[in-house]
C-alpha cells in the first residue's frame, strides 16, 4: 500500500515538471558558476529553482492557482533570467526583483477575479483610467526607436501600453458579454488610435487582433468579422502607403541583407545568431548574442536560440502552446459568457503577442516592437503577463468552485431522491 | 455560449496554427538559408574565431594544395597565374569576393563542426585548433589552361567559364575574367572598372541569346506535335508590333526544317515558333529548366535566373524565343542547361565539394549526388542531341569540334543595352557526348566585335576545353 | 576557469540542456491529456454539471412534443438555431430569442434580444423592459413564439419564490382537476439523449471503458403478502444538526 502510494507520487505529473524545471535552472546556473566563479551565478543557481518551488508547489496551496500554468509561466520567467544573467548581469538582476513582483501581481489578480462581482463600476472606472493613462506617454513620454510609447515615474520606466491592455480585457468581455456594442467599440477604436499615434504598431495589431478574435467569438457574427477584418487590412494598406516608418519596417522585413550595415542591421543580426545556434545552439555562456542590438527585449527569441539551439527554441514555442490550451480548456469550461471572454482574451493575449515578436525575429512577418511575454527584460512587461496568467487561474478557480457545487448538488440531488 | 464555447475551440485552433506556421517556417528557414546566413562575412562569430583557430586546407581533386595557413597567414599556393584563375572559386581572405569557399565553407574551414571527442584531444594535447581541411570537385590546372585558352583567342576580353560533369554534377572548372591576385590586393584592384571581385559564372546574369533556342525547340517538341517533320518558311525577317526582328547577317533561309533553322540557328523560324507556342507554354518549358526558379544547392550560391513575367506582348514573346528580351541566366545555369539535354533529360544539382576531413584524419559523410530537377523527357532529349550535333558537325558551331570526339552545342550572341551603348556576348554551351567523359561545358565571351558571334568568339575556347579533357583519358 | 576548457564542458551541457528542455515539454502535454482525461471523468459522472434546471415543454411543435425536458445552464441564448443552448425548434422563435443567466437568490433573469419579445407568467418582456423585476423561477411559465415553457430548478438552488400556477389544464375537464402541483413534476419527460455539453464529444473510435460496473446483485423481490420486508425494529434517526450553507459566488451583474 505504501509502495503504491509512493509510486503515485513520484508519478504526479506536477512534481515531476516541477523537478525537472528545477534541475534545469540548478544545472545553468551552475554551469556559469564555472565560467568565471561569480557568487551571484551560484547564489542564483539556488535562489531560482527555490523560487519555482515556492512558485509551483507552495503557492497553490496557500490559494487558488492552477498548477501547469504556474510551472510553465514560471519555467518562462527564469528562463529570462538565465538568459540575461548569461549576457548582462545587472539586467538579470531586475528581471528577478520582478518576477517575485509578478508572482504578487498574480496572486491579486487571481483574488480580483474570485472577489469583484459586479463588474460594472470597476469597468466603467477602467475606461477613462486606461485611456489617460495611454495618453500620457505622448504628453510626458520621450521617443525611443521610432516609438513613443513609455516614460519615466522617478526612475521607472513605465510602458502603459503593457498595463492597458488588461483593462481592454476587462472591458470588451464585460460589454461583449452584456451584448453592448458601443462602449467596447469606442474604447478599443480609442486606444488603436493612441497607439498609432505612438507609431506602436506590434501592440496596436495585438489589441485589434484580440479585440476581432473575442467579437467573433461572442457574436458568432462571421460576415461583420470579415468586414473587420478587411478594414483591419485596408488599414494596414493606408498605413504603408502614409507613413515612411511603416514603408520602411516592410522593406526590411522583404529583404534586410540588402542593406545589412543601416535599417537591416538588426534583423541580420538576429538571422545570423540563430543560423550560428544550429540545431543544439552554440552553448551556453558562448557566442555572441550581445552583437545583436536589442539583445534583452525584441530579439531575446534570437539568443535563446543561439545559446540552447533550434530544437530548445521549438520547446519554448512548444510551452506557449500547451499555455493556450490551457486556457482555451478554462475558457471552455467557463459558466459564464464574461468570464468565458475574460479567459479566451489572456490566452489570445499572450498567444498573439508571442507570435508577433517570434515572427518578426525569424523575418516571419515585419518586424514589430513588442516584448516576448515572461521572458523579455522589462519590468511592465513582465507584470502584466503574470497579470494575464493571473486573470486566466482566476478564473480556472471558480470553475473549480462550480464544479464542486455541482459535486454538492448532485449530492444533494441523489439524496433527496433516496428520500 | 454552447457557441462561445465552440468558436473558443475555433481561436484555439488558429492560435495552434500560427505555432505552427511559426514552427514550419522557422525550421524550413533554418535548413535551406541557415548556412547562407552563418556564412556571411559579417557575421562577428566567425571572425571572432579566426583569431582562435587556423584554418583548414583547401585542396584541389588532383591532391594540390590550393590555399593554406602559414604562421597564421592565409596562403594561396601556386604560381600568379594558377592562383588568379581559381580565385573566384576560392575567394580571399579579406571576404571581397563573396561567396567564395573561404566565405561559403567558413562551417568546415574554421572548424564550428569538429566534433567534441576530438576538441578534447587536441585540448588535452594542449594544440592549437586546426579547422577541417576540404577538398574540391576542380581541376585547378584546367582553370589556369583556360585562362590561356581566353587570352589565347580573345586577348583582353572579360567572360567566364563553366565545366562540369553531367552525370554527377561534379564541378569541373569555372572561371572568370577579370581575376586578381589574391596575395597582392591594391587599391588599384579595388578601383578596377571592370570589377575582378565579381565572379561573372555565377553572379552575373546575362540575356542567353541563341543558345536559349535549345529550350525554345525542346518547347515546340514538347507542345507542336508534328514539329520535326513541318517545313517553315524564313523570309530573312519578321514585322512584329512594328518592330523588325531580322537574321543575323539578313540571310534568308527559305523552307526548313526545325533541325536545320537549329543548325543554322535562324532567327525567324524561332520567333515564329515561338508566337505559334504563345508565352505560357514557353514559360512552363522555360521554368522546367530552372528559370524562375531559387536555386538553393547546397554548395554553390548561384544568382536566380529569370524568365520575364511582366509587360507581355507579342514583340516581347517573339524575342524571348531568340534568348533576348529580359531573359536572363548565369553561365554556371546555361552549362546546366546543356548538362540536363546531355543527361537525357535529368538536371543534376552542381556539386563543388568532395570530402572534408578533419584536422586528426577523419572523413565527415557528404550527401550523394542528387537530381536537382527533370527538364525534359529522354525523347526530346535524344532529339536535341542530333540537333546539338548538326550544329557541331555543320553549323554554327564548327570551330568547336574536336577530332575523336562527339562534340554537341550552340552557340549564341546576344544583345544588350544596359548601359546606354550595346553589349553583343558570345555564348557557346556544348558537351561530350561519351560515357567516360561526360563533360558539359558553358562559355561567355562580353563585348565582342561586330560581325563576330559566338560561333567565331567562345567555341574556339570549348574546343580548347574539349582537348585538354581528351587528353585525361 | 580557462576560456577553453569552459568552452567544451558548455558544448557538451547544450546536449543536456535540449535534453531537459524536450522532457519539460513532454510532461507538460503528458499532464495536459491526463487532466483533460480526469476531467472527461469528472464530468461524465455529473451529467448535470453546469446546468441549473430543467424546461419542461408545454405547448410545442412535432419537433419539440409536449413533456420534453430541455436543460438549462447556468447562461446562454435561447432560440432557434442549434448554436443556442436552449434550442426551441417551434415557429415565432427566432434564431436568437432571449439571452438568459441565473441569479442566485434571484432566479432566471431574461433579457430578449433587439426585436424578440416573450412572455413570464403572462407578463411581457422586450429588450426595452426592465426584466430584472421579473425573473423567472421554479415553476415559472415561459411563452416565446408559439411555445409554452415551464422552468423546473434544480434541488439546492436559491430562489425568491416559487411562482403560482393557476389551473390550466385545458385538455380535462374541470372535475378531472389534477393536483396543481402534479400537474408538471409528475411529466413522464422524455429526458433528450444528448450528451452534457459540458463534456466535449466522445471519440467514437476511443474504446470507451465503463468507469464503474455494478456488481450483480439479487433484485429483491416485490414486496406482497407473500414476501414481507424483513422485521425491523424501528428507531430514532438521529437529527442532522445544521448547518448553515457556505456562501456562494453569485454571478456578476
Amino acid at each position: 500500500m505504501k509502495n503504491k502510494q509512493e509510486r503515485s507520487f513520484r508519478k504526479d505529473p506536477g512534481r515531476l515538471l516541477s523537478s525537472t524545471v528545477m534541475l534545469f535552472f540548478f544545472s545553468a546556473f551552475l554551469l556559469l558558476f564555472l565560467k568565471d566563479y561569480a557568487w551571484q551565478a551560484f547564489a542564483l543557481s539556488l535562489a531560482v529553482p527555490a523560487m519555482i518551488w515556492l512558485g509551483v508547489n507552495l503557492l497553490p496551496r496557500l490559494f487558488p492557482a492552477d498548477k501547469l500554468l504556474l510551472s510553465l509561466t514560471n519555467f518562462l520567467c527564469a528562463l529570462g533570467v538565465l538568459v540575461l544573467y548569461a549576457t548582462n548581469p545587472d539586467y538579470a538582476y531586475q528581471q528577478a526583483t520582478y518576477y517575485g513582483v509578478g508572482l504578487v501581481a498574480m496572486v491579486i489578480c487571481i483574488y480580483l477575479v474570485r472577489i469583484i462581482r459586479h463588474w460594472k463600476l470597476p469597468v466603467l472606472l477602467l475606461m477613462p483610467v486606461s485611456l489617460g493613462l495611454l495618453v500620457l506617454p505622448l504628453i510626458i513620454g520621450k521617443e525611443t526607436n521610432g516609438a513613443r510609447n513609455w516614460f519615466y515615474v522617478g526612475s521607472l520606466s513605465v510602458q502603459p501600453s503593457e498595463i492597458v491592455k488588461l483593462s481592454l480585457l476587462l472591458i470588451i468581455s464585460y460589454f461583449m458579454s452584456r451584448r453592448k456594442l458601443l462602449p467596447w467599440l469606442i474604447f478599443a477604436g480609442g486606444c488603436l488610435g493612441i497607439l498609432m499615434l505612438q507609431k506602436d504598431l506590434g501592440t496596436a495589431l495585438m489589441y485589434y487582433g484580440v479585440t476581432l478574435m473575442l467579437f467573433y467569438a461572442s457574436s458568432g457574427n462571421l460576415l461583420l468579422t470579415g468586414v473587420g477584418l478587411a478594414g483591419g487590412a485596408g488599414a494596414a494598406v493606408m498605413g504603408y502607403k502614409m507613413f515612411a516608418h511603416v514603408k520602411k519596417r516592410v522593406a526590411i522585413w522583404q529583404n534586410p541583407w540588402s542593406d545589412y550595415d543601416n535599417a537591416g542591421y538588426q534583423l541580420v543580426q538576429s538571422l545570423m545568431a540563430i543560423a550560428s545556434g544550429g540545431l543544439f545552439g552554440v552553448g551556453l555562456g558562448l557566442g555572441y548574442p550581445r552583437t545583436i542590438p536589442v539583445y534583452h527585449t525584441d530579439f531575446i527569441f534570437a539568443v535563446i536560440c543561439e545559446q540552447f539551439g533550434l530544437i530548445f527554441g521549438l520547446c519554448v514555442l512548444l510551452m506557449y502552446v500547451a499555455i493556450i490550451w490551457r486556457g482555451a480548456t478554462v475558457a471552455m469550461a467557463a459558466r459564464t459568457s464574461f468570464h468565458g471572454l475574460l479567459a479566451m482574451g489572456a490566452t489570445l493575449m499572450i498567444g498573439l503577442q508571442t507570435f508577433v515578436i517570434i515572427g518578426g525575429v525569424i523575418k516571419l512577418i515585419p518586424l514589430t516592437g513588442v516584448t516576448m511575454p515572461f521572458v523579455s527584460y522589462g519590468g511592465t512587461s513582465l507584470v502584466s503577463s503574470m497579470c494575464l496568467v493571473g486573470l486566466l487561474q482566476g478564473v480556472a478557480s471558480l470553475n473549480e468552485d462550480d464544479l464542486d457545487e455541482d459535486t454538492r448538488l448532485a449530492m444533494l440531488g441523489s439524496q433527496e431522491g433516496m428520500r | 455560449m454552447k457557441q462561445q464555447r465552440y468558436l473558443f475551440k475555433i481561436l484555439a485552433l488558429i492560435m495552434f496554427g500560427l505555432f505552427l506556421l511559426l514552427a514550419v517556417y522557422g525550421g524550413y528557414s533554418i535548413t535551406t538559408y541557415g548556412n547562407r546566413w552563418f556564412s556571411f562575412s559579417r557575421n562577428p562569430r566567425v571572425r571572432a574565431q579566426k583569431q582562435t583557430v587556423v584554418a583548414g586546407d583547401i585542396i584541389d581533386r588532383n591532391g594540390i594544395t590550393l590555399a593554406t595557413t602559414v604562421d597564421g597567414k592565409r596562403v594561396y599556393q601556386g604560381s600568379e597565374e594558377s592562383r588568379r584563375a581559381v580565385v573566384h572559386l576560392l575567394g580571399d581572405s579579406q571576404g571581397q569576393v563573396s561567396n567564395g569557399v573561404e566565405t561559403f565553407q567558413t562551417r568546415y574551414l574554421y572548424g564550428f563542426e569538429t566534433p567534441l571527442s576530438e576538441r578534447f584531444q587536441t585540448l588535452m594535447a594542449g594544440e592549437t585548433r586546426h579547422g577541417d581541411n576540404v577538398k574540391l570537385t576542380i581541376d585547378s590546372q584546367l582553370c589556369t589552361e583556360i585562362t590561356r585558352y581566353f587570352s589565347k583567342h580573345n586577348p583582353g576580353k572579360n567572360g567566364a567559364a563553366v565545366v562540369m560533369n553531367y552525370q554527377t554534377g561534379e564541378l569541373i572548372a569555372q572561371i572568370s575574367l577579370p581575376n586578381f591576385d589574391p596575395m597582392n590586393i591594391t587599391q588599384a584592384t579595388h578601383q578596377d572598372p571592370g570589377q575582378p571581385f565579381w565572379n561573372r559564372a555565377t553572379q552575373s546574369v546575362y540575356p542567353p541569346g541563341s543558345s536559349f533556342k535549345t529550350i525554345t525547340a525542346t518547347s515546340a517538341l514538347e507542345n507542336i506535335p508534328d514539329i520535326t517533320t513541318q517545313e517553315i518558311l524564313c523570309t530573312g525577317g519578321l514585322r512584329v508590333m512594328e518592330q523588325a526582328i531580322r537574321d543575323y547577317g539578313n540571310d534568308v533561309h527559305n523552307k526548313l526544317t526545325l533541325r536545320d533553322a537549329f543548325k543554322k540557328s535562324c532567327n525567324n523560324v524561332f520567333t515564329l515558333t515561338a508566337l505559334t507556342l504563345g508565352d505560357e507554354k514557353l514559360r512552363k518549358t522555360a521554368e522546367s529548366f530552372g528559370f524562375n526558379d531559387n536555386f538553393l544547392f547546397r554548395d554553390l550560391v548561384v544568382e536566380n535566373s529569370t524568365y520575364p513575367t511582366e509587360n507581355r506582348n507579342q514583340f516581347e514573346l517573339a524575342t524571348t524565343g531568340i534568348g533576348q528580351s529580359a531573359l536572363a541566366a548565369t553561365p554556371m545555369h546555361m552549362c546546366m542547361v546543356a548538362a540536363a539535354i546531355a543527361n537525357d533529360g535529368v538536371m543534376m544539382e552542381p556539386r563543388l565539394l568532395m570530402s572534408v576531413t578533419t584536422a586528426k584524419g577523419s572523413t565527415r559523410p557528404l550527401y550523394q549526388p542528387k537530381e536537382y530537377r527533370t527538364a525534359l523527357t529522354p525523347e526530346h532529349a535524344a532529339t536535341l542531341q542530333t540537333y546539338m550535333r548538326d550544329v557541331v558537325k555543320s553549323g554554327t558551331g564548327t570551330r568547336a569540334a574536336v577530332p575523336g570526339l562527339i562534340i554537341c552545342g550552340k552557340t549564341g550572341s546576344a544583345e544588350s543595352s544596359l548601359s546606354g551603348s550595346d553589349v553583343t556576348y558570345g555564348w557557346f554551351i556544348g558537351y561530350i557526348e561519351n560515357d567516360d567523359l561526360p563533360y558539359a561545358v558553358s562559355v561567355l565571351v562580353e563585348s565582342i566585335e561586330d560581325g563576330q558571334g559566338g560561333g567565331s568568339t567562345a567555341a574556339p575556347i570549348a574546343a580548347d576545353i574539349f582537348k585538354y579533357l581528351q587528353g585525361l583519358r | 576557469m580557462p576560456d577553453n576548457i569552459y568552452e567544451i564542458i558548455s558544448l557538451a551541457a547544450r546536449y543536456w540542456f535540449a535534453l531537459l528542455g524536450v522532457l519539460i515539454v513532454w510532461r507538460a502535454f503528458r499532464w495536459l491529456r491526463k487532466d483533460r482525461k480526469a476531467n472527461h471523468r469528472r464530468l461524465k459522472q455529473l451529467p448535470d454539471a453546469g446546468m441549473i434546471g430543467e424546461m419542461v415543454v408545454l405547448e410545442g411543435s412535432d419537433e419539440l412534443p409536449e413533456g420534453t425536458a430541455i436543460p438549462v445552464p447556468r447562461a446562454g441564448v435561447m432560440g432557434f438555431v442549434r448554436g443556442c443552448d436552449v434550442v426551441v425548434p417551434v415557429e415565432g422563435v427566432s434564431p436568437r430569442h432571449v439571452d438568459f443567466t441565473f441569479q442566485d437568490g434571484k432566479g432566471l433573469l431574461l433579457f430578449p434580444l433587439r426585436g424578440a419579445v416573450c412572455y413570464v407568467d403572462d407578463v411581457e418582456l422586450t429588450h426595452r423592459s426592465n426584466t430584472k423585476k421579473h425573473p423567472m423561477c421554479h415553476g415559472s411559465r415561459l411563452q416565446i413564439g408559439d411555445a409554452v415553457l415551464r422552468l423546473r430548478l434544480f434541488a439546492g438552488l436559491d430562489a425568491e419564490y416559487r411562482a403560482y400556477i393557476p389551473y390550466e389544464r385545458h385538455d380535462q375537464p374541470f372535475w378531472d382537476e389534477p393536483d396543481v402541483t402534479q400537474d408538471w413534476q409528475d411529466t413522464n419527460y422524455i429526458y433528450r439523449q444528448e450528451p452534457s455539453p459540458w463534456q466535449e464529444s466522445q471519440n467514437p473510435w476511443e474504446q470507451q471503458e465503463p468507469l464503474y460496473e455494478e456488481p450483480y446483485q439479487e433484485q429483491p423481490q416485490e414486496e406482497s403478502w407473500l414476501n414481507p420486508p424483513p422485521y425491523q425494529p424501528w428507531q430514532e434517526q438521529p437529527q442532522q444538526p445544521y448547518q448553515p450553507r457556505r456562501r456562494r459566488r453569485s454571478h456578476e451583474e
